[in-house]
């Protein structure tokens, strides 16, 4: 599959927190060549899986097709979160046909002057944010970020028209295409965290024809940036035996400090820390070196911030990894990241499931011996 | 519509050549005259119908609006490759984080980004980055 098309169609996808239907569209049909069920979450998550295949058959492959294994065959099961709702505005108000507005997830006011929006009324208008110009405004107020209550949306049309089409509470997306730059860098508005969903997708495309004796449960969630609801239930639902989640991380630029940030273009991060099982975090570790995979270690001392988070702690505890593909300017519509970053990621994944054994569950058992002097 | 063609076409300060052509071009068929003067102006110049005696030319009305607009200029670059910018006119620093942009004759796309939101200190988020960070 072709990563730039692919990153194209999900970056310029319009899936607020909560309203992530269009991208839950465009999934079904990315996914379904690949797995052998697809469901929804009640929360708005799509949940693939691909079913491992039983032990005679990894051995022998036999004529048997999948309507004859045996109903009772369980095979662990591992998931895969990779969520795939944006960050937008929602309509708090309307002033003589300018909408008042607020968010909906961490967007950054300071990125929202000029930008081009789709208000989603009756139906969907394109819309500026504006304010008052420089000119008119005291110097103190030029030099300071526009305050949420200076902000408005303007759809150019008539206040009665406003009126008829958009309602208090509609939703507003950000619009912005995405960019190729030089150096197979390429910018949009919602790489955080569709680079991640195509990274799951090229992961999918890479096994589909693959043995792999773990059942592997794609999850697009819903409303992590919100909260990590889509997260939180789709893992109950699931309820794996264990879990890597992916998400975006910060990039080297300039204004960010290299303790904070990983360089462009050197692989996907593997984070370490509280939030992840240390023998599935060796274990992907292993796998990208085995396969010279480029990657940077990721200290994440407490809460991850990602699915992870809310995945570790589901039900009796899962454990749990997270790999992380480095993005510049985040939330910001110019989101940047290294195309190859994003391949390498899905390739980890997909070697990391090809080469996971029936038994791997019991290598993560804890230590119970102490630390030797 | 000329509307799109004028106000997509790169002109910055000094540098109005795009917005020339584009000028030129719309108004070429409908003028008696078009002429580029030193500083880059286009003046063109139709011919009224009234009479004029032999000691008085005709009168003359001068429509002028000007075909410039802000922008940035590459000031330098880091280690990394970022490029450091100024400002050319005023433009509004408020509304450069985040925004597409075009750098040189080539047109090489580029994005305008800041620090971002999470990795902010509280007072910070009230700032506008200077043009020169």
């Amino acid at each position: 599959m072709e990563v730039i098309p692919l990153l194209k169609k999900l970056s310029e996808a319009d899936g607020i927190a909560g309203y992530e239907g269009n991208v839950r569209d465009l999934l079904r049909q990315a996914w379904q060549p690949f797995v052998d069920e697809i469901r929804e979450g009640k929360t708005g998550s799509l949940i693939a899986l691909k079913k491992g295949t039983p032990p005679d058959r990894s051995t022998q492959p036999s004529s048997r097709t999948k309507a004859d294994e045996p109903a009772d065959i369980s095979r662990p099961k591992l998931m895969l979160a990779a969520h795939i709702d944006e960050i937008g505005l929602m309509v708090t108000g309307i002033e003589n046909g300018f909408l008042r507005i607020t968010r909906v997830g961490g967007a950054d006011r300071r990125v929202l002057l000029g930008l081009e929006v789709v208000v989603h009324g009756q139906r969907d208008l394109p819309g500026i944010v504006a304010t008052r110009p420089p000119h008119v405004l005291p110097e103190a107020e030029r030099k300071k970020t526009v305050p949420w209550d200076k902000l408005f949306v303007d759809v150019g049309l008539p206040p009665q028209e406003v009126e008829r089409l958009v309602t208090v509470g509609d939703l507003i997306s950000i619009r912005r295409e995405m960019v190729e730059l030089k150096n197979q860098r390429v910018a949009g508005k919602a790489m955080d965290d569709r680079a991640c969903v195509a990274a799951v997708t090229l992961a999918l495309e890479q096994i589909a024809g693959v043995i792999h004796s773990w059942d592997v449960f794609a999850v697009a969630t819903a409303q992590e940036e919100t909260g990590l609801k889509g997260a939180t239930t789709a893992a109950y639902g699931v309820a794996p035996d264990m879990a890597i989640a992916l998400d975006v991380t910060f990039a080297k630029h300039p204004g960010v400090s290299d303790v904070d940030a990983f360089p462009l273009g050197e692989g996907p991060t593997i984070g370490i820390g509280p939030n992840f099982h240390p023998g599935l975090v060796s274990r992907l570790r292993e796998v990208a070196k085995a396969h010279e995979i480029p990657y940077h270690v990721e200290p994440v001392p407490g809460a991850s911030g990602t699915d992870a988070w809310a995945i570790q702690v589901t039900r009796e505890g899962v454990p749990t990894a997270l790999i992380s593909v480095p993005i510049r300017y985040m939330h910001q519509p110019v989101e940047t990241l290294a195309v190859q970053d994003v391949e390498r990621a899905g390739r980890l994944l997909a070697t990391f499931i090809a080469g996971l054994e029936a038994d791997f569950l019991q290598k993560l058992a804890w230590d119970t011996t102490a630390e030797s002097e | 519509m000329i509307l799109k063609a004028l106000s997509e076409a790169v002109g910055v300060s000094g540098d109005e050549r795009n917005v020339r052509a584009v000028v030129v071009d719309a108004i070429r068929e409908h003028v008696d005259e078009v002429k580029v003067d030193a500083m880059g102006n286009v003046l063109v110049s139709k011919q009224g119908s009234g009479r004029s005696n032999s000691e008085q030319r005709r009168l003359r009305v001068m429509l002028d609006a000007h075909m410039d607009e802000v922008g940035l200029m590459v000031a330098g670059h880091d280690s990394d490759g970022f490029l450091r910018v100024r400002a050319v006119g005023g433009i509004d620093a408020r509304l450069l984080p985040g925004t597409l942009l075009q750098v040189g004759s080539d047109h090489i796309p580029g994005v305008f980004g800041v620090k971002p939101v999470h990795l902010l200190k509280e007072t910070e988020e009230q700032k506008i980055s200077k043009i020169e960070d």
